[in-house]
């Protein structure tokens, strides 16, 4: 008889307290974002030596042995999450620049090409007309309608390229803010792992940080053998062990005879191509964007020459020569001549002393600009164009990013179905760990009364 | 293999069905509500298109439609004067007829005088018929008068001029809706050869029972007549054109609002079944989250 009952039983007690303590920190933990459920990883201790030549009494058991408490985290999971957060992120971002973009043209039925189809209309009115004061003030109120719509169109252009801008440098500031984070956990982890410990929930915390970064920029992380981790977007690297390289928002000048200024991403100084938020942002600044404002001017500066040209060909109200309606050439710039007025407007395609007569044909030649030319296209056509490229890309960027949130939900759903926590399994375990420990208890009271029968039942004492 | 089913997970996934139920029963609520299938491009970038160019196409056929009115209404202008014309110079000529028959006194004489004069204030009157405050009759020019008679003795001169007043009320269709009241009225033959300085001679003759004046009036007011008559006839063709063409544009209108109507209104009995079975979907949705307290393991451990 030896005391080694008593220390299995005692051994036995630690680990059912410590089982018991973790399933109560999974549960405490249970709603907690980002927090992987944990699992008291135990063994059998290493026997004592058993005694030379005696049969049966082999390799004793010594009891259990508390080895690690473990998170149950799959990397591969990790990776999938990252990968579809970078995704949904860049579409997000995407869709949203999108969605406030196809509102530039004004509301739908009463926008920009009701105004333009209404100053042809007005023109043709004009033609009716063309001595009519009334008329010509009507006419040149429905021009300047157009212009200020235009004007309006870009201005809102400008000012979504603004508001994207500001959102860039939010989010580039708190991708910095993730990036030390992570590399002070980095430090944290790291110096836990030397002292042997199991740093799970700065791990976790580390994962959070990562999942973020992954979308905001689509960052990729890599472990390192000293449990830190490199973080790096695209080829250049944020996060280096405990130290980091601030990311950097900079503003190029736009392209010839565009307005605003495009954002470029730099690490150290080089470009980086991010992903994610960032990336998405980025990309639909100096492409789609631009693009609608190439496009604009272009709608504008046409409507403008077209008008201008055939003013150019008539009378006004007192037997001048027409001069040009539309100052301006690009969309931002776009207005009716302050110099022109309503008597400026050249109705006439005769040129009569003293404008006593009036035969609106040039009018009706204003008018017929908006009639679609040899191919087809007129000018209201290039600006419902115009709309409709920004309403298919609207859609198909939101229809884009409905899908990649679903993708990134299914993802996530599958990931959290490994490492989250199930109210239930932690329940089971408390009632097992709880008996584990009621049993260790008995085998401890047990070797007492053994301990009693020999030291009292023997009479050793007496 | 069965899927772990972690507790946080449950709540995540009854949070995302309630929003996107919820969404879709409020996208069919604003369809309905605004009889509108697009609010805004994205919702139909195809039929959003459509639907532009055919306002577009409407405003430009509604700019037709009220050019036509327009020239139906100085055509029609245009026909009462010269119909009326017409009558007071058929008037006249029997007027000189019976100058000539000779059993006339000079009472007689000055009283078929004073008629012919009357009736010729009465035509330069309806020379200067407006429309919208020009002269008919005036051409381009932006005067209220087409025969001016201010002059004193009182001469007559043409104060307008011979422009064509054209309408375009189609695409197609580009028409002439004046008659030039310079060779209507014959200000384009020579100095005095206008009907009104014909009727002054005529009146003159009439009162001075000279047959050979009164003869020669009448040549000359036969060719007058027969210019109104030719012109009646040409305001009668371009009517007819203007009535085609504002037919015409009836239907197209017709025809482009309901195109517009098919790609932009929403199919009510199809939405509001849709908007039941969204909404049925939200209930249900509902229902879920309100059963999602399912008994755990601890309701049942002591």
């Amino acid at each position: 008889m030896s005391f080694s009952t008593l220390s299995i039983g005692v051994s036995a007690l630690n680990a059912a307290q410590r089982a018991v303590e973790t399933a109560a920190h999974n549960v405490a933990n249970s709603a907690v974002e980002g927090y992987t459920r944990q699992r008291l990883s135990v063994t059998a201790a290493p026997p004592g030596a058993g005694t030379a030549g005696m049969r049966g009494s082999g390799m004793l058991g010594t009891g259990v042995t508390v080895v690690s408490i473990d998170r149950l985290r799959s990397t591969l999971a990790d990776i999938s999450v990252r990968s579809e957060a970078a995704t949904a992120g860049s579409a997000g971002a995407r869709a949203a620049v999108l969605d406030r973009s196809q509102g530039i043209l004004g509301a739908y039925g009463s926008g920009l090409s009701q105004s333009l189809s209404n100053l042809f209309s007005a023109f043709s009115q004009l033609a009716l007309t063309p001595s009519d004061a009334a008329a010509r003030q009507l006419t040149l109120d429905a021009a300047s309608t157009v212009a200020a719509g235009v004007r309006d169109a870009a201005q809102q252009l400008d000012q979504i390229r603004a508001d994207a801008l500001a959102g860039l440098q939010s989010s580039v500031t708190e991708v910095n803010a993730s990036a030390v984070e992570i590399a002070d956990l980095n430090k944290q982890i790291a110096d836990a792992l030397v002292g042997g410990q199991a740093p799970n929930d700065l791990l976790d915390r580390r994962d959070l940080a990562l999942d973020r970064l992954a979308g905001l920029t689509g960052a990729t992380s890599r472990v390192r053998p000293d449990g830190m981790v490199d973080v790096s977007i695209g080829t250049e690297t944020l996060v280096r062990g405990a130290g980091t390289t601030p990311l950097v928002l900079t503003q190029t000048p736009p392209p010839e005879g565009a307005s605003g200024a495009d954002p470029v991403l730099t690490l150290d100084g080089r470009a980086v191509a991010a992903g994610g938020a960032l990336g998405g942002g980025v990309g639909v600044m100096v492409s789609d964007l631009r693009q609608f404002e190439t496009e604009l001017d272009g709608v504008a500066s046409a409507v403008a020459t077209a008008i201008n040209d055939q003013q150019t060909k008539g009378y006004d109200a007192d037997g001048q020569a027409g001069q040009a309606l539309f100052v301006g050439t690009k969309a931002r710039d776009l207005a009716v001549a302050p110099d022109l007025g309503a008597r400026g407007l050249a109705a006439s395609a005769t040129q009569v002393d003293g404008g006593s007569a009036y035969d609106g044909e040039n009018a009706l030649a204003l008018a017929r600009l908006g009639d679609p030319d040899a191919t087809g296209r007129s000018l209201n056509g290039r600006l419902i164009g115009l709309a409709a490229t920004l309403g298919s890309r609207a859609a198909s960027a939101a229809r884009a990013a409905d899908t990649a949130d679903a993708g990134l939900d299914g993802v996530q759903q599958q990931r959290s179905a490994a490492n989250g926590v199930s109210v239930d399994e932690e329940m089971v375990d408390l009632v097992k760990f709880q008996h584990a420990y009621d049993a260790a208890a008995r085998v401890i009271s047990i070797a007492d009364d053994m301990l009693d029968t020999i030291i009292h039942g023997l009479g050793a004492g007496r | 293999m069965t899927l772990r089913v972690p507790t946080s997970t449950t709540y995540s996934r009854l949070e995302r069905g309630l929003a996107v139920s919820l969404s879709r029963v409020q996208v069919l609520q604003g369809q309905l509500a605004s009889q509108s299938r697009i609010a805004k491009l994205s919702d139909d970038p195809v039929g959003a298109a459509t639907g532009l160019t055919l306002r577009a196409q409407e405003t430009n056929w509604a700019a037709y439609q009220r050019t036509a009115d327009d020239a139906t209404a100085n055509l029609g202008t245009t026909e009462g004067a010269l119909s009326t014309s017409s009558t007071l110079l058929i008037r006249i000529k029997e007027l000189a007829v019976n100058a000539v028959s000779g059993a006339n006194d000079s009472t007689a004489r000055a009283a078929l005088g004073a008629e012919i004069s009357d009736l010729r204030d009465q035509l330069v009157g309806i020379a200067n018929t407006p429309h919208l405050g020009r002269a008919v009759f005036g051409g381009h020019r932006a005067t209220a008068v087409a025969v001016d008679t201010s002059t004193s003795p009182p001469t007559y001169s043409f104060a307008g001029d011979s422009g064509k007043v054209s309408r375009q009320v189609s695409p197609s269709v580009t028409l002439t809706v004046n008659v030039d009241g310079q060779s209507l009225y014959g200000f384009d033959a020579g100095q005095g050869a206008d009907l009104f300085s014909v009727l002054d001679r005529l009146e003159t003759a009439v009162r001075g029972g000279d047959a050979a004046g009164i003869a020669t009036a009448q040549d000359e007011l036969q060719v007058r007549t027969s210019a109104v008559t030719s012109a009646l006839g040409q305001i009668g063709a371009a009517t007819n054109r203007v009535d085609s063409a504002t037919e015409l544009g009836r239907t197209v209108l017709d025809q482009l609002t309901t195109q517009r109507s098919q790609v932009e209104d929403v199919d009510l009995a199809a939405t509001v079944l849709r908007l039941q079975a969204a909404e049925n979907g939200y209930t249900a949705a509902l229902g879920a989250v309100s059963r999602a307290n399912l008994p755990s393991l601890a309701d049942f451990l002591r």
